[in-house]
């Protein structure tokens, strides 16, 4: 194994971090507005690399068209679990949680296997968004696609991160996860904070579909295992930490992209990701980096 | 002729249990019928199947009922979101195929170590539930399905990857060898056997204790339960349904493949229960035949299966959460009417009668606590920075009723919590009959002799108010697993003297007999309060902790309880309880104890003159100065009163 192997290891790693980032942030945000963990996440990733791929080498429309409508179809996908999945829940049941993974499974499932009727369950190589030529950095041939989804994917972890500690939104986003009802009382429509994280969730996990679609080609299956990734990253790293998101992303994610460089069978990073994720969880079940509260807030909901 | 031990229930509350008895027994019977009828017409099926292929399919839908019955003790008995059933069948399937394959090992000999592995596999998937709960149990055990596949590639010398394993041997029982109908009468049999095994274990002992562990949560350990043992038992048991399927499809195809496990397996098991009614007994039955039904249809590789499945979970869990069976038995309702049988009252006093005197206390080898119940050394609780308690100490001896007063946020309840084991004590020693008991947790002390109950009433939603009682017997009494899965006779009469039991104790707490056959969901809150009194008071403990027991009950309620608690106090049991209702505390406590801001400011005798300070306190509310306790000297000025408290 040469150093070139373990930095392309190490970068194919930080890629899918990345997304797995994107993943857990997406999980995360609604996690902490409603107390819901989104089982569907998934799915609205799996419609975001089919979409590229219709966009893209269907239609032949380049990413400044494709990505706007991607990420709109996002935002739509997110309120759309919400209004599905959720609302009709709220004051049926006498377990809220465990009718939401319930329906929030149903739908994912449904969803998948809708688009896998439509679309077929072939898999379809996606083009690249940015040239497949290497890039050169002190003689190493670098992936550029890659570098597009650290660079995006960073960014927009980092965006979302501002987003939350520094704008009006973001309080109104704190002062909702720290006390639901004391936030309605100060005036604040907790609803429309709930709709803003599904909506603000849904984009990112479809522009984690764009963004990897050329890695992993676009079909209605794909996605399963990349969303089961993301959870692992934020169950390591810590519910409700931007830190912790990122952290334990990029763990599952280099694991993820050195396995393969190690000459070890590829089939041991899902068993392993799995053993890792239940050790962390046996041994601290909030997570490594993951506070009582969520992003900083003084109370902890019940996970 | 009644014995003196049930003399003190009134003929109307022996009626309404006789007749309460009548109708369990006519429902049971119903359930039995019914169970033998459907086995009986599974055994049938192969006269109207046409061919092997056939009759395959009906073994594989059989054996997914099985397993689904197996999810349903752990989703709709214990309340744990577990989705990896599918695994426990592969591990089940994979270990029969590795003995069977590639060590040569017959079916016999197989069958049970095969089981074991599949248990095995599930208790291990699931052991991380002792640290997380709900949706994150869901989310590891769903991770372990889809890492399934993965793992099986791993280890393909044993497993045979992708291929499969194929040389299983063929099932032969006794030196016959079964084929088609042989086989799959094998699979029905073991069906019938996971049937009762379930019945016979939602009956039992283990049968409450899951119940509360789901509805009572934290408030199981005050029942005694060890929750984490009480979950290991659970992941067993609910393994060992899928497992047993797992070596039954393992052996009846010949075939193993991880793609017969994957994650539609996982999901075709929980939307069948949650479609038929999670925790019922027809639940997994009725809710998986649409789903396989549909998949015979359409086919097993189907994508419309899955539309059925996630679409079925979503309007499912939204429109009818509770499921089919219930709104299916409304239409039955009238049949257990015509089966009804039972004796009525003859019967019952009868069977009292035969019992003699079982209600004689046994001996729990419990410590002697002749001179002092409790003792609390200078205990100390801080919560991050606020400092609930500072510095209580505080000696009870046996048979008094000590009334806790204080203003909210004085630490009573953090008080309560020290005692029973809730709250560790930050500094300081608290003592329990002479046993030093700070680092005990909740039910090792309910086994002491500590017995409490909650601001919220905590109750098993759907067990009757007599059940909830006989709950807190289930502490001191032990019937062995074995004995109790088997309804062996001893076990039976057991259950019934717990019953007769705990229907003393309802009646020594005045419930009303039209409660006695409601579930606690619809009892109102007061009375849910003095059930909860009643499954503290069953476990005979030698302190008892109440926090606030009179909030919500009217005049004469409240009466009947301090009546009671004055009797447990005069059999030696010491009390301890929590109050703001002022006339209350005066008019049954031996002695009041005030705690102000995290310490106890004064101490006093019910049956002096309090001292100014308590007085001042209590006399906050006008029309309790007529008490001549109470009387302020002229120009006193009256402190914060006590405020009403949730």
């Amino acid at each position: 194994m040469t150093i070139t192997a373990l930095l392309i290891g190490l970068v194919t790693g930080l890629a899918l971090a990345s997304i797995y980032v994107l993943i857990a942030i997406s999980v995360t945000l609604v996690l902490a507005a409603s107390g819901i963990f989104n089982f569907a996440q998934g799915m609205l990733v799996m419609v975001g690399t089919i979409l590229s791929f219709y966009f893209g080498v269907k239609f032949g429309w380049s990413a400044p068209v494709a990505v706007p409508l991607i990420a709109l179809v996002g935002v739509i996908g997110g309120l759309l679990t919400y209004f599905v999945a959720v609302f009709p829940a709220i004051g049926r049941t006498k377990s809220f949680t465990h009718t939401t993974v319930l329906t929030t499974i149903g739908l994912g499932t449904a969803v998948n296997a809708i688009v896998a009727l439509l679309f077929g369950s072939g898999n379809y190589n996606v083009p690249s968004y940015v040239s497949d030529a290497p890039v050169y950095l002190f003689s190493f041939p670098l992936r550029p696609t890659y570098l597009v989804i650290i660079a995006v994917g960073f960014g927009l972890t980092l965006l979302i991160d501002l987003l939350v500690r520094r704008t009006v939104i973001g309080f109104m986003f704190r002062a909702t996860l720290e006390d639901p009802d004391g936030a309605e009382l100060l005036g604040i429509n907790t609803r429309s904070i709930i709709l803003i994280a599904f909506g603000v969730a849904g984009l990112l996990s479809a522009l984690a579909g764009y963004l990897v679609a050329p890695v992993i080609g676009a079909s209605a299956f794909s996605a399963q295992e990349l969303a089961f990734y993301g959870f692992a990253g934020m169950a390591v790293g810590g519910f409700g930490s931007f830190a912790g998101a990122l952290v334990g992303g990029a763990v599952v994610g280099i694991l993820g992209g050195l396995l393969p460089i190690l000459s070890v069978d590829p089939h041991l990073t899902l068993p392993l990701t799995f053993v890792v994720v239940v050790a962390v969880l046996v041994v601290k079940p909030s997570g490594f980096w993951g506070a009582a509260g969520l992003f900083g807030s003084a109370r902890s909901r019940e996970v | 002729m009644t014995p003196a031990f049930m003399q003190a229930i009134s003929p109307a509350l022996l009626d309404a249990y006789a007749s309460k008895r009548d109708r369990d027994a006519s429902r049971r019977l119903v359930a039995l019928i019914g169970a033998l009828a459907f086995i009986l017409a599974l055994a049938l099926v192969p006269l109207v199947a046409s061919g092997s292929f056939e009759l395959g399919r009906y073994s594989t839908a059989i054996v997914y009922v099985m397993a689904a019955l197996g999810l349903d003790l752990a989703l709709g008995l214990g309340g744990e979101l577990v989705l990896g059933h599918a695994v426990i069948m592969a591990a089940s399937a994979y270990s029969a195929g590795i003995l069977s394959d590639k060590l040569g090992w017959s079916f016999s000999a197989a069958f049970f170590p095969a089981i074991l592995g599949g248990v095995a596999a599930g208790t291990l998937m699931m052991l991380p539930g002792l640290r997380v709960r709900g949706w994150y149990l869901a989310l590891i055990t769903l991770f372990a399905v889809l890492a399934l596949p993965h793992a099986v590639l791993l280890f393909e010398p044993w497993t045979a990857g992708e291929f499969g394993l194929t040389g299983l041997r063929p099932v032969e029982l006794f030196g016959f060898r079964l084929r088609g109908i042989g086989t799959y009468l094998l699979i029905v049999v073991w069906f019938a056997i996971v049937w009762f095994f379930r019945e016979h274990l939602v009956r039992s002992h283990w049968g409450y204790r899951f119940r509360a562990l789901r509805d009572l949560r934290g408030a199981a350990e005050a029942v005694g339960i060890n929750p984490r043992d009480t979950r290991l038992v659970l992941y067993v048991v609910t393994s060992i349904p899928p497992a047993i399927g797992g070596v039954l499809l393992a052996f009846s195809e010949r075939f193993v493949h991880f793609d017969s496990f994957n994650i539609n397996l996982s999901l075709l098991l929980l939307t069948g229960v949650v479609l038929g009614g999670q925790g019922m007994r027809w639940g997994p039955v009725v809710g998986m035949m649409p789903l396989l039904a549909l998949s015979f249809w359409v086919g097993p590789f189907s994508q419309l299966n899955s539309v059925g499945l996630g679409a079925g979970l979503l309007v499912c869990a939204v429109v009818f959460p509770s499921g089919l069976v219930p709104k299916l038995s409304n239409l039955l309702s009238g049949v257990g009417v015509i089966l009804a049988k039972g004796g009525g009252r003859a019967a019952l006093d009868a069977e009292i009668a035969s019992y003699a005197n079982f209600a004689e206390p046994v001996d729990s080898g419990r410590p002697n606590a002749d001179d002092l119940v409790f003792s609390v050394r200078d205990v100390a609780k801080n919560f991050g920075g606020m400092r609930a308690l500072s510095g209580v100490t505080l000696d009870v001896g046996k048979g008094r009723l000590v009334g806790l007063v204080g203003p909210n946020g004085s630490g009573k309840s953090t008080f309560l919590n020290v005692m029973s084991g809730f709250v560790r004590a930050t500094t300081g020693r608290v003592r329990i009959a002479g046993q030093d008991v700070t680092d005990w947790p909740v039910h090792t002390r309910v086994r002491a002799g500590v017995g409490r109950t909650f601001q919220v009433p905590q109750l098993i939603d759907d067990m009757t108010a007599l059940e909830n009682i006989e709950l807190g017997l289930l502490a001191q009494d032990c019937v062995s697993t074995f004995a109790a899965l088997l309804l062996l006779p001893g076990a039976r009469r057991k259950a019934r003297q717990r019953e007769l039991r705990a229907l003393q104790i309802f009646a020594q707490l005045g419930l009303p007999e039209s409660i006695l056959d409601l579930p606690a969901s619809s009892i109102p809150l007061g009375l849910k309060r003095v059930v909860e009194v009643g499954r503290a008071i069953a476990s005979d403990p030698i302190l008892l902790l109440l926090d606030e027991p009179t909030a919500g009950l009217n005049d004469e309620e409240r009466a009947l309880l301090g009546a009671v608690l004055v009797r447990l106090r005069d059999g030696g049991m010491t009390i301890l309880v929590v109050e703001h209702n002022v006339p209350f505390v005066l008019e049954y406590c031996d002695e009041i104890v005030l705690l102000e801001g995290g310490t106890i400011s004064t101490r006093a005798d019910c049956s002096e003159r309090l001292p100014e300070r308590l007085r001042q306190y209590l006399s906050y509310a006008p029309d309790q100065a007529a008490d001549a306790r109470l009387t302020l000297e002229p120009g006193q000025a009256i402190l914060g009163g006590p405020s009403h408290g949730p």
